[in-house]
């Protein structure tokens, strides 16, 4: 059954999946992972104005204001809801150059031609279907300032110790392939990451480049790691109605492989990796 | 592929990876020295982990020491120690000897051993074992008794330290499908843990827990992502086309496991060669060191 046919490219970004995708790959722990906001090789002294694209909550954003006072982002969303708990811990902590706006995926952008430093966009695959690839691309590079940086990041599953946890994220992709959010023709990933740099060089941007980072899953790693393994977790609870909707498993199976892989995930000696991308190139003029 | 043909009688689960191909073992003896610079500049030049102490290491394994490259370094890097690099494979560990002997190090010997029998040394006879590419020669079936041997022969507080590749996430189609072939290989051959066989995954991640199943202490891992691809990167395309993805191992195993048809599979990897060329191409993937320490008291 080809969903995507069935249910139109826009499908997937309106699944509440999406949002917890969202959610997830935009977690603290991957920008932890990542070990940067943004790459070393754009100087953040020279950079006044960075839009984030795909901002969910606006953690990132919230980190870079807070980091770099002298930076104003502008954090837009597919999703009313992540835009109005975006505004609302920004003024919780008191950021004033900082502002969020809700926006369709489908639409243009509402930002006049070279305006932006820095465009950052962070897990565009969780928010957006394959088919809007190229038009996207355009948008961002349209609306950065000739010299710019373009920084897309994206993330990419890798492998664990727990055998129920790999069988989860085999049926959780067969279901974001079905949705139309997976471009690799073949294997069980997502596919993206690992073609953002291709996406900027086929683009004509200058300087293009990449960096690779391991998000570590294993309980000793880091002290962080538990509460990210905690949300994790209860992010795959909400993507079982999904799952189901989808027949990729049976209820029963579910609640099962779930059970397990809490188990081994957190057992001390669990192992695991995924992979995160970060690609950059600048606008030529 | 005559060198080929002859080991088709070997059975899949004896396989060795890394001695298919046009008979020519010089070519691939430069692919693992090849990889070793890579894994040694991933894992920024150290050896061994950190967390392993060598002022009490004597007696030393590279067990699976391919051309020796591992020992050889270890052996320049800390002199004074009696380092045994062992494989199973005549044609590679013949080739080792040649390169120490150009190498003049003391106290380093190489052993060809039979997979099949106990390994000829007395138990409790090294303080470090040093284990890569372990996931991709042994079967999952194998690994219990590959435990079992290693915990025989280290002595009470000895280390081990298990280093395996995994292939990740690329960015051009015909790669992509030759990638999920080599998981369906590997799914034949015993040594995939995917639930589909969908992904060339080998177990690296079960490094930790095999340690834990011999009540090993002190475990740990680190995790060294590699990239494959870009326009500036030769060393690590390389390792990709000459070892990961090498066109005659992919060929002759996708033959013998029955995956794939000749003729569609001889277009593919060709087409997939061309795409390793590109500027745009990226591919990536991890290298995981994990280590562990038998008990001190049984």
């Amino acid at each position: 059954m080809n969903y995507e046919e069935k249910n139109g490219p826009e499908y997937w970004q309106e699944t509440a999946a999406s949002e917890v995708a969202r959610l997830f790959f935009g977690h603290p722990y991957m920008m932890e992972s990542l070990g940067h906001l943004l790459p070393p090789t754009i100087d953040v002294r020279e950079v006044e104005t960075v839009l984030d694209i795909g901002c969910g909550r606006g953690e990132w954003a919230r980190r870079l204001t807070k980091e770099y006072p002298h930076i104003h982002v502008t954090g837009i969303d597919t999703s009313a809801k992540f835009i109005q708990e975006a505004t609302r811990l920004a003024a919780a902590d008191d950021l004033n150059s900082i502002s969020f706006y809700q926006f369709g995926a489908a639409q243009a952008l509402d930002f006049s031609g070279e305006t932006f430093d820095v465009v950052h966009v962070h897990s565009l695959a969780s928010f957006i279907s394959t088919a809007m690839w190229s038009r996207i691309l355009e948008e961002m590079i349209r609306v950065l300032k000739v010299g710019g940086w373009l920084n897309v990041v994206d993330f990419e599953l890798g492998s664990t110790s727990s055998m129920a946890y790999n069988r989860l994220a085999v049926i959780g992709m067969a279901g974001v392939r079905a949705l139309g959010g997976s471009i690799a023709p073949a294997s069980p990933t997502q596919g993206v990451a690992a073609r953002l740099y291709g996406f900027l060089v086929d683009a004509g941007m200058l300087d293009v480049a990449y960096t690779v980072h391991a998000v570590d899953f294993g309980v000793n790693s880091r002290p962080t790691t538990r509460a990210f393994l905690d949300d994790f977790v209860s992010d795959m609870i909400s993507f079982k109605p999904f799952i189901l909707q989808f027949e990729l498993t049976d209820n029963e199976t579910f609640d099962t492989l779930l059970s397990q892989a809490r188990e081994e995930l957190y057992a001390p000696d669990s192992c695991g990796y995924a992979y995160l991308i970060s690609a950059i190139g600048r606008k030529d003029a | 592929m005559q060198d080929a043909l002859e080991k088709d009688d070997l059975p899949l689960e004896y396989v060795d990876l890394r001695d298919i191909g046009d008979g020519q073992i010089t070519a691939i003896m430069s692919a693992l020295q090849f990889q070793h610079k890579l894994f040694l500049r991933e894992m920024k030049g150290e050896l061994l982990p950190t967390r392993i102490p060598l002022d009490t290491v004597e007696t030393v394994m590279d067990f699976i020491c391919g051309p020796g490259s591992w020992c050889m370094d270890f052996c320049k890097r800390y002199p004074g120690r009696q380092v045994y690099g062992v494989d199973i494979n005549h044609a590679i560990v013949a080739q080792a000897r040649e390169n120490a002997a150009h190498a003049d190090l003391q106290r380093l010997e190489f052993l060809v051993v039979d997979r099949k029998r106990p390994l000829p040394f007395p138990d409790e006879y090294f303080d470090f074992i040093h284990l890569q590419n372990g996931t991709s020669l042994f079967t999952l079936g194998q690994w219990p008794r590959v435990m079992a041997e290693m915990t025989r022969l280290l002595k009470p507080g000895g280390w081990l330290n298990l280093v395996d590749f995994e292939m990740g996430p690329a960015s051009q189609p015909a790669l992509d499908r030759v990638l999920t072939f080599l998981a369906q290989i590997l799914a034949r051959i015993g040594r995939n843990i995917t639930a589909d066989g969908r992904a060339p995954l080998t177990g690296s991640t079960l490094g930790p827990g095999r340690m834990a199943q011999q009540s090993f202490t002190d475990i740990g891992y680190a995790l060294y992502p590699v990239d494959l691809g870009g326009w500036n990167n030769p060393v690590g395309r390389a390792y990709l086309a000459w070892s990961v993805v090498r066109p005659e191992m992919i060929y002759y195993l996708a033959q013998r496991t029955e995956i794939s048809h000749r003729d569609e599979l001889q277009a593919l990897l060709r087409e997939m060669q061309r795409e390793l060329r590109q500027i745009g191409f990226c591919g990536v993937g991890m290298l995981l060191s994990s280590f562990g320490r038998k008990p001190l008291t049984p």
